[in-house]
Parts: structure tokens; C-alpha cells; sequence
């Protein structure tokens, strides 16, 4: 019963979303009237435009022929590059997996030691030099940190490239970048989660079991304390997509986030919409088997068993 | 209303000795804020920053302490604009704006919040589903999207960062109400005869209205980095209206020629974002404490 509802939240959240963008994008008036000037062209032409790109009917088989299309992986046509948006999207793909991937290494290379640390010692000066610098990379806005890495490592020191793709060294700069920022929010949670964990009182017992210090934070700690991680690493990632917006643009990486920026200048939404679409079908998948796997992880929670 | 974050000033009507005895990093972010917040509201009423001017002969200065002159402290820009003035009136406007939204989406998502957990039943489901919804899409993406259908435009810019966590306040306001409900104090007014929109208004408000706010002042700094992200990938704020932003995006296009065109308005975003920061953690604490 729950795993049911769970699913059916996340059907209505995906249908929410595709009807939100299709009255957005009837809100704004005729979408032929918006691409051509009905002064110099004519009535023919539009009609035949109308019927190509499926704008004929009342607004209720519109709506239907909308979800069918999409449902059927019909995404339309892009007006930047007349051709199919889902080329035009696809061949982005890659270059931001290739950034989102590498920046969450660096995520986790930075956060779980860092936080793994600040936990053990709780309270102490190291403790909160690593929340200190967790507030500062939080309040650092990621095209700030790029830029100034852009001034630092390609205008000063001429180590790497500033812009652009090709070799393993243009993704450095991008993937410190979105890394750097992201890390500074998962190494708070990696350290509270920890920290929670190791007050818990089947640590206790362990200890007066008399169990080595390893053997309590592999089998005891480590369990306990990855249920919250579980949940927001997802969230990170995916909002790693939306900055990768920002990223992207900055260092001129060719990927998804800088194809919805240019999209936007372009106005070309039916890029624009299948982009939405996927991050938030991706996002909504995720999350759901994420609420799937706790009952896994976590056999108190039983939400699995229908 | 007591979403205005600037909780600074609580914080001094209290005894000056309480405020210096708070740790130094709080005490230089209300410094910070409270220095922006007077250049911002003060400043410009009596002093014409004229910060488009364009003076063609003395393009590209450096600031002072790189080998500039007094009458540029922050040098000029590739027109010859003052950077200090553009600087203050991008900071009013970014101020301004992320102040109006955070105001905006907190009075919204409470009102959202209370409305559910007062007549429960679909109309609590159907805001459970939408807060679901807006927590499955990154925000940057709708508001991208909003942009791209209803073309770039300050009132609908400005609506759209409103609406920049909206569902954490509903969240909230609809646990923390649905909580109060059962509360005595509640059934006591409810037995007087009391109608509810006072009820919530003068006793169920108040007793939330602190949570509400730590919530507010951490969103602000994330509205101010909303609004400067989407501003310097040129679909936020348009010239001739300057803001954080569209600077920091114009100043990127000279960092080898004019680096500080770029590091001025970067530094005020960031020193924003981390004094509010900080603020927001102390208040959470103290909360906390309660």
C-alpha cells in the first residue's frame, strides 16, 4: 500500500509538471502567432505549420495530443537548429555527465573525510574550522568560485584552459567549481549524520562490549549514520544539474546547463521543455527509489513490504 | 509582519554590552548587513550616484591600491562607469529584490501552509502534492523555464524569485499549525468563540513566527545567489538597471583587461550571502536553545 502510494505521488508529480509547462506555454497566446508574423506570411502557410507541429483542435485535444506525444518520446522541433530536440538534447547528455560525474567524486572526495573528521570531534577547533569554511563555500556562489579559479589558474598562472572542451583539463576547473560548492553542503551532512550516529546508544554497547574502534564505525556507525546521506545525496546531484547552468556557461562547457541557458535566449522551448521534463522525471525517479531502497537499508522503516 | 529578516535589529535594542558578547563572525555580519542596508536605503536619496555616466577618457582605471586615483575608489569599467557607484546601486537592487521575495514567498507559503491544516481533507492533499512537486524540480529550472515563456520582464522576474521557497514555509506552517491545533490554548479560544482568522492570526502566527523566520533568513541568502545567478546568465535583471548580477556578468568579459569590473560586484554577493549565512546559523542556534 505505501510502495503504491509512493508511486502514484510520483506519477502525479511528473503529470503536474507536463500540464504546468503546457498551460504556461498556452498562457502566453497562439505558439504559431509567437514564430511567425501573420502580416507577411500567409494564411496558408500558417495553417500548414499548424497542422505540422500539431496546434489544431480545441485546447482539449491539444492537451491530450501534448501528453501523447510525449509519452510517445516526441519531443517536436527545435527552432535553433531545425532539427529534433531530442537530437539536439541527446548530444548534450554526455558532456554534462561527464561534469555532474566528476564533480561528485569531488563531492565525495572533499565531503566524507572532511565531515568524517569534524565529526569525530565534535565541538572541538577542527570541528568548527570545517563548519567555518562548509559556511563560506556555501555563501560562494559557484560563478564567483569559477571565475576567480578562471582569474587564478588561467589568467595568472596560465596552468589550465579558461574555456572550452577537448581534454581531460578543461573539466578540472568546471568539476572543482560545481565540486567545491556542493561539497561544502554534503560535508555538513556526512558530519551531522555521523555525528547523530555515534550518540547512539548501541554505541554505548558496543563499546562496553569491548569492540575495537573499527570494527564500531564499520558495523555500528557507517550503517546508522548513511540513511540520511542516502536521502540527500540524490537532491545534491540533481541540483548539481541546475547549477550546471551556471558552470557550464562560465567555462563554455558544451553540456545540458548551457543548452537550457541558450535555449532560453532562443526562446526554443521545445529544447527547453524536454530538458525539464527529463530532469524532473529523473529527479522524481530517483527520489522514489530512494524511498524504495530505505526499507532495505533501514528494515525498521518496511515501506517496501505492500 | 515579522518576516523582515533583519533581526539586526532586535539584536541592538537589547543592551550594546549583549551584542559585543556575541561571537565576532555574528557581530561582523550584522556590521556588514547593517552597512549595506544604509548605503542602500540612506545613500541614494540625497546623492546622485549617476552610475551610468559614461566618461570615454577614462576607461578601464584600476582602483585604488593598484595604481588608481581617488575619483574612481573601485576604478572604472570598459565605459568608464565608476565601479563604486554601479556597485551601490546594483547592491540596492539586489538587496531590494531578494528582500521583496523572501517577504513575498514567506507570507505566501504560510498563508498556503495554514490553509491546509485548517480545512484538512483534498485541499491539504492537493498543497502535500504541490510542495512534492516544486521539492522534484530544481528551482533554477523553473524559473528558466518561466523565463523562456513569458519573455524577460522585472515584474514577472520579481514574481518568480517570490515564489523562491515557497513550499519550506508551507511545510512548515502546515506541521507547526496542525501541531497547534490540539493545543489548549487553541481549544480554549475555539470554546470562546473565536473565529479562526483571529485565532491564527494574533495566537497561532505568533507562536510559529520564529521558526518562520530562522526559515527566512536561511532562503535569503539563496535568493540573493537566485537572483545574481539567473541576472549574470542575462535572463534576470536587463540594462540599463544594474544588479550584482548583469555587473558580474558584463565584468567577465574583461578579466584579463579590467579584473576588478568582475571582483567588486562577486565580493558583495558573496560577503551578502555569508553574513546572512551566519546570521541565520546563530539565530537557528539561539532557537535552538529555546
Amino acid at each position: 500500500m505505501m510502495l503504491l502510494g509512493r508511486i502514484l505521488r510520483a506519477v502525479f508529480s511528473l503529470w503536474a509538471i507536463v500540464t504546468l509547462v503546457f498551460v504556461a506555454l498556452r498562457a502566453t497566446g497562439d505558439p504559431i502567432l509567437a514564430i511567425f508574423d501573420p502580416d507577411d506570411t500567409t494564411a496558408e502557410a500558417i495553417q500548414s505549420y499548424r497542422e505540422i507541429w500539431g496546434y489544431t483542435g480545441t485546447t482539449l485535444e491539444q492537451y491530450i495530443r501534448y501528453v501523447g506525444n510525449l509519452a510517445a518520446g516526441e519531443f517536436g522541433f527545435s527552432t535553433m537548429g531545425n532539427r529534433p530536440a531530442a537530437v539536439v538534447v541527446m548530444e548534450r547528455v554526455w558532456p554534462t555527465v561527464q561534469l555532474v560525474g566528476a564533480s561528485t567524486f569531488i563531492m565525495f572526495a572533499i565531503g566524507i573525510p572532511v565531515g568524517t573528521l569534524a565529526a569525530m570531534k565534535v565541538g572541538t577547533r577542527i570541528d568548527r574550522a570545517v563548519m567555518a569554511f562548509s559556511t563560506v563555500g556555501f555563501a560562494l556562489p559557484s560563478f564567483v568560485l569559477g571565475l576567480g579559479l578562471i582569474l587564478l589558474l588561467s589568467v595568472n598562472l596560465r596552468l589550465l584552459p579558461g574555456n572550452g572542451t577537448g581534454t581531460i583539463l578543461h573539466l578540472i576547473m568546471p568539476a572543482l567549481t560545481l565540486g567545491i560548492t556542493k561539497a561544502a553542503i554534503f560535508t555538513r551532512f556526512v558530519r551531522s549524520s555521523l555525528a547523530d550516529a555515534l550518540r547512539l546508544q548501541c554505541i554505548t554497547a558496543a563499546r562496553a562490549r569491548g569492540l575495537g574502534e573499527g570494527q564500531i564505525f564499520l558495523r555500528h556507525v557507517v550503517p546508522n549514520a548513511l540513511l540520511p546521506l542516502v536521502t540527500i545525496t540524490p537532491l545534491l546531484v540533481g541540483a548539481m544539474v541546475a547549477a550546471a547552468a551556471v558552470v557550464e556557461s562560465v567555462f563554455g562547457w558544451p553540456g545540458l546547463g548551457r543548452l537550457i541557458v541558450e535555449s532560453v535566449a532562443n526562446r526554443d522551448l521545445a529544447v527547453l521543455q524536454m530538458i525539464v521534463m527529463m530532469v524532473a522525471a529523473l529527479m522524481i525517479t530517483t527520489n522514489l527509489i530512494v524511498d524504495l531502497t530505505y526499507s532495505t537499508l533501514d528494515p525498521r522503516t518496511g515501506a517496501g513490504r505492500s | 509582519m515579522a518576516q523582515d529578516p533583519s533581526s539586526e535589529n532586535a539584536a541592538r535594542s537589547g543592551a550594546l554590552g549583549s551584542f559585543l558578547r556575541l561571537p565576532a563572525g555574528v557581530i561582523l555580519s550584522f556590521l556588514w548587513v547593517g552597512a549595506c542596508l544604509s548605503l542602500v536605503l540612506i545613500l541614494p536619496l540625497g546623492v546622485d550616484l549617476n552610475a551610468n555616466a559614461i566618461d570615454l577618457l577614462a576607461r578601464l582605471k584600476p582602483p585604488v591600491g593598484f595604481g588608481g586615483e581617488w575619483a574612481h575608489p573601485l576604478g572604472t569599467d570598459d565605459l568608464g562607469r565608476d565601479v563604486l557607484a554601479r556597485l551601490i546601486e546594483s547592491l540596492r537592487t539586489s538587496l531590494v529584490i531578494a528582500l521583496g521575495a523572501t517577504i513575498m514567498s514567506a507570507v505566501l507559503g504560510t498563508l498556503v501552509g495554514i490553509t491546509a491544516a485548517h480545512f484538512g481533507g483534498w485541499i491539504d492533499q492537493v498543497v502535500v502534492a504541490a510542495v512534492d512537486t516544486q521539492v522534484s524540480v530544481p528551482f533554477v529550472i523553473v524559473s528558466l523555464t518561466l523565463t523562456a515563456i513569458f519573455g524577460t520582464s522585472l515584474v514577472l522576474f520579481v514574481i518568480v524569485l517570490g515564489l523562491f521557497g515557497w513550499e519550506r514555509y508551507a511545510r512548515l506552517a502546515r506541521a507547526m499549525t496542525l501541531a497547534s491545533r490540539g493545543r489548549g490554548y487553541v481549544l480554549a479560544m475555539r470554546t470562546l468563540g473565536f473565529p479562526w482568522p483571529r485565532i491564527y492570526l494574533r495566537h497561532v502566527l505568533p507562536n510559529i513566527a520564529s521558526s518562520l523566520l530562522v526559515t527566512a533568513t536561511v532562503t535569503f541568502p539563496e535568493v540573493i545567489l537566485l537572483e545574481t545567478s539567473l541576472s549574470f546568465l542575462g535572463v534576470g535583471i536587463q540594462p540599463p538597471m544594474n544588479s550584482l548580477g548583469n555587473m558580474l556578468g558584463f565584468g567577465r568579459s574583461y578579466l584579463l583587461t579590467g579584473w576588478w569590473i568582475a571582483v567588486a560586484p562577486g565580493a558583495a554577493i558573496f560577503l551578502c550571502a555569508l553574513s546572512v549565512s551566519i546570521i541565520g546559523d546563530w539565530a537557528r542556534s539561539v532557537i535552538g536553545r529555546l
